[in-house]
């Protein structure tokens, strides 16, 4: 199991490695010149020219390539250039805000997923089945942007219930309760996906199983229904891992709009700001922490799929 | 019912006549004698849209250590009716008829008490040994557990020590890292073996085994039918075996009752069924069976294929393939015939009646 673990962790240096090259090149090669956006109008050739050198753009990609890694891995982002303080907290705390909405989205789209999944798979034709099916499809389909705005105008600006946007209400002064009152509404329009995804998929697998040799072998060994059944639901649970991580990395990166919508201070709305103001160290720092979060992420399911499933572990 | 038993159905098998099942015999009471009665098995398949009855009458007995071969060909209804006996179809299936099993019908039994028969009286070895298995779970854990429910063993440490000891008793030489194993982990005859640990843990009189060594190498199939006959002489067990394989059947012993389209056609002792068949449909598929002596490319078989299920002809099931199909064939279906001690068959042509039959006494009953 250990060696299973260790076997992952080194191979997700390979891919850190390409991601962060990725985006190197990435930035690179997008339109927009950041020395002519700190400079303004007033910049002349001689001060481009000292602002590249100081800044290191005058050296080849490779060189430039290295320092920018070699600083990174020390945690060391750089300076943002809007702001002209340090990246790696402003980084940081974004990436904090924006796990808390992930989980929070994910817990949700978790168990909201799992019930209408067991539901539609256990009681087919029941009128709960049917409504849970369709709102599985109608979750799917829906576009989360406009549902973040109409749980706004109606439940956060119409009647009042929740607050419209940010994460604590400056005048309460924070607190768990505050921070709760502000991630329902951001949290239920990113779960919205994954749980009809989770749910369809769950779904499936639950019926899988149940269709299984395995479960009749365990009828005729005189095993009570609830027995039969805890067998079943452990043997769902590899299959509720793989469709899980994958909604929970594509959280990780979707929150973007409802962090935009919401004005949640998370690492999509930090990276939003930055491309509008073309803040290249934050933007790099940003991508990257959010690559090193999925795969982290992953790695984490894939221990996890390990400690569930023997069959994997090899 | 009391029509069936006067002939059409029951087999009656010499033992049965011997002295000591008598009423007065201190021994053998009836329900000892005969842990299993099948009596008119209907097994019939519901949905929304439309039923279809897969298992059309079938009775037979199955008396201690005794053993039962079910042949026929897929879609025979075999295996359908030993999974009724054990009501594994849940609400899928409507199930007819009687199964006796110590006195008591277990088509009547309530679900808690049905669920102290299975596995704990009744036990079944599927065809698939990896299928069988939760792919999860330690073979010692899955072994323990049914201990544990049947209240054979009530503290986890005697159960475990119980579990090592099944799976020595059925052949396994390293009982203690099995059980720490999860069946991927083994070969598929080890896996087999473990099945049928699981299946003998709670002692039970009848095994029923459906089609044991079909998923398995050919190399491991007579070491598992050796198994299955050795644990049946040491714990006295009744077996009902399913199997479509005539080598099987033949290599077993004990009594055949041959099915075709959801009925038994023909049914004796082994020997004798497949030595001298008196059913046109058990002729059909021994003449179709590759022997040596058979020249390269001669190989017989039955005209036509049987019938889709729920597609039952009027009449005998087999007339429309028979060679000696008559015209009365064609209108009514033939009963199971008495047509020797132990033997029967549903086949009036292949069997004319004759006097010596019905004077005999004793066999109606």
């Amino acid at each position: 199991m250990l060696g299973y673990i260790g076997k992952r962790l080194a191979m997700a240096i390979p891919i850190l490695l390409g991601v962060s090259l990725v985006i190197f090149i990435t930035i690179k090669i997008i339109p927009g010149d950041p020395i002519a956006s700190l400079l303004g109008p007033t910049g002349t050739p001689e001060s481009r020219a000292a602002l590249e050198s100081r800044m290191g753009l005058d050296r080849p990609l490779p060189v430039q390539y290295v320092a920018w890694l070699s600083h990174t891995v020390v945690g060391d982002f750089g300076t943002s250039i809007a702001r002209r303080t340090d990246v790696a907290p402003m980084v940081l705390d974004a990436l904090g805000n924006t796990l808390i909405l992930t989980a929070a989205a994910a817990v949700l789209a978790i168990v909201l997923g799992v019930g209408i999944g067991v539901l539609t798979a256990l009681r087919r034709n029941s009128l709960a089945a049917r409504l849970g099916n369709a709102f599985a499809l109608f979750s799917i389909s829906v576009p989360q942007y406009s549902v973040g705005l109409l749980l706004i105008i109606y439940l956060a600006a119409g009647a009042g219930l929740f607050p419209v946007s940010g994460m604590y209400n400056p005048s309460s002064g924070g607190g768990v309760v505050d921070l709760f009152n502000h991630l329902i509404l951001p949290a239920a329009t990113a779960a919205l996906v994954p749980a009809g995804i989770i749910a369809r998929m769950f779904r499936s697998a639950v019926l899988d199983v149940m269709s299984q040799d395995f479960i009749e072998a365990l009828h005729s060994r005189g095993l009570s229904r609830r027995r039969v059944m805890a067998h079943a639901f452990h043997n769902t649970v590899p299959s509720l891992l793989t469709v899980a991580g994958l909604q929970i990395g594509n959280l990780l990166g979707g929150v973007v709009f409802v962090e935009a919508v919401f004005a949640w201070p998370g690492i999509g709305l930090l990276v939003y700001q930055s491309i509008t103001q073309r803040d290249l160290p934050v933007i790099q720092a940003g991508v990257l922490v959010s690559a090193f979060a999925f795969v982290m992420l992953n790695l984490l399911v894939d221990a996890l799929h390990g400690l569930v499933d023997p069959r994997v572990r090899t | 019912m009391s029509e069936l038993a006067s002939g059409t159905g029951t087999m009656v098998t010499p033992r049965a006549e011997r002295p000591e099942a008598g009423p007065g015999g201190a021994a053998a009471t009836p329900a000892e004698m005969a842990p299993l009665e099948v009596t008119d098995l209907r097994t019939t398949f519901v949905s929304r849209t439309r039923r279809t009855e897969v298992v059309r009458g079938v009775s037979f007995t199955l008396r201690r250590g005794e053993t039962m071969m079910l042949l026929g060909e897929s879609g025979s209804g075999k295996s359908v009716t030993a999974r009724s006996i054990m009501r594994l179809y849940g609400s899928s299936a409507e199930i007819g008829g009687q199964v006796k099993l110590g006195g008591r019908d277990l088509l009547d039994l309530p679900e808690a008490e049905l669920r102290s028969v299975r596995g704990g009286q009744v036990a079944l070895i599927p065809q698939d040994p990896t299928g069988a298995l939760d792919p999860l779970r330690r073979i010692g854990s899955q072994l323990t557990e049914v201990l544990r429910v049947h209240g054979i063993e009530h503290t986890r440490r005697a159960a475990r020590a119980r579990a090592e000891e099944l799976l020595r008793t059925v052949g396994i030489p390293d009982p203690a890292r099995v059980a720490t194993s999860f069946p991927h982990e083994l070969s598929g005859g080890m896996r087999q073996r473990a099945v049928i640990a699981l299946a003998v843990s709670c002692d039970p009189q009848v095994l029923i085994a459906d089609e044991p060594t079909t998923a398995l190498d050919v190399t491991v199939q007579a070491q598992i039918l050796e198994l299955l006959a050795d644990l049946q002489h040491r714990l006295g067990t009744a077996v009902l075996m399913v199997t479509h394989d005539v080598g099987v059947a033949g290599d077993f012993g004990g009594r055949i009752g041959v099915m075709y389209a959801g009925k038994l056609v023909e049914e004796g002792p082994a020997a004798d069924v497949l030595s001298a068949p008196r059913h046109p449909y058990t002729k059909g598929l021994l003449e179709s069976l590759p022997t040596p002596e058979v020249e390269r490319g001669r190989l017989r078989s039955i005209v036509g294929s049987p019938p889709g299920v729920g597609e039952f002809p009027d009449g005998c099931v087999f007339a429309p393939r028979c060679p000696q199909a008559v015209a009365s064939c064609h209108e009514s279906d033939p009963p199971l015939l008495r047509i020797a001690p132990g033997r029967g068959a549903a086949c009036p042509v292949a069997n004319p009646p004759r006097p010596v039959d019905s004077a005999e006494p004793g066999r109606a009953a």
